[in-house]
């Protein structure tokens, strides 16, 4: 039985390749690359948005010390005043 | 398409050994055809990557065989999803291969169906060996394992085969 079997395996016919399927495996490859594309495009956005996000709250954090260093000069004027006040 | 002389050189030499080492694992021409497209896409993503350790051939031997397996796997999961497995064996849903004469066909799904049930080694051996009639040297190549290893694990496939036909 063993060399029967053995001997329907080696019985089996090589077949050709559908013809088609170059044409499938090459517009399967350019949607590959598409989506490869897309991907990349998406990364550099993403990218691009996050830096902006990041440059606006750096610029947001130096405007609000610039502001609170403007109060740190007013505040002595304002300190005086409440003195006066509460010296009457 | 980058490479696209060299890419058809090598899918000129190659798709009918993609396409009949797929037949030979999955046994149905739908599969087999999904899985030489999807090699070939391998293939050509990898190609830039490809060192040169081994010969061309007994590369996409190893990407062919490791996708095979793969949808082997892959399938046997889905089926796990709705019944209990006992066994990893692949159920293939209709035999159909074009190499396989008419009348021998049920005989050979008889064959194939006890090749299925066979550890992932034992079934590439079994058929690298004596479907595809390739070398010892060669399969051990491939595989990268020793002789003396591939000739414990073909006994073995041979002799649970015999066993059980």
């Amino acid at each position: 039985m063993e060399k029967e079997y053995l001997h329907k395996l080696k019985e089996i016919k090589r077949v050709e390749t559908p013809d088609f399927l170059l044409e499938i495996i090459v517009s399967k490859i350019d949607s590959e690359e598409v989506n490869e594309n897309k991907k990349f495009s998406y990364s550099l956005a993403f990218a691009v948005a996050l830096v902006f996000i990041n440059v606006s709250i750096i610029s947001n954090y130096l405007n609000t010390d610039t502001n609170s260093s403007s109060q740190e000069i007013t505040n002595p004027y304002s300190f005086s005043t409440y003195t006066l006040i509460e010296n009457e | 398409m980058n490479n696209e002389k060299q890419f058809l050189e090598i899918y000129n030499e190659f798709s009918q050994l993609v396409y009949n080492l797929s037949l030979n694992y999955l046994q149905n021409i739908e599969d087999a055809k999904e899985a030489t497209q999807d090699v070939f896409v391998k293939i050509h993503i990898k190609i830039e990557g490809f060192n040169k350790k081994s010969s061309l051939k007994t590369w996409i031997y190893r990407i062919t065989i490791n996708h095979c397996l793969d949808v082997i796997k892959s399938k046997n999961r889905k089926t796990r999803l709705f019944f209990t497995r006992q066994h990893e064996d692949y159920d293939v849903v209709e035999f159909n291969h074009p190499g396989v004469e008419l009348e021998s066909k049920e005989e050979v799904k008889k064959i194939f169906d006890e090749i299925n049930k066979l550890p992932e080694k034992q079934r590439t051996v079994l058929v690298l060996k004596s479907i595809e009639g390739l070398s010892q040297k060669e399969i051990a190549v491939i595989l990268k394992i020793k002789e003396k290893a591939l000739e414990s694990l073909l006994s073995r496939a041979r002799r649970t085969l015999k066993g059980r036909l």
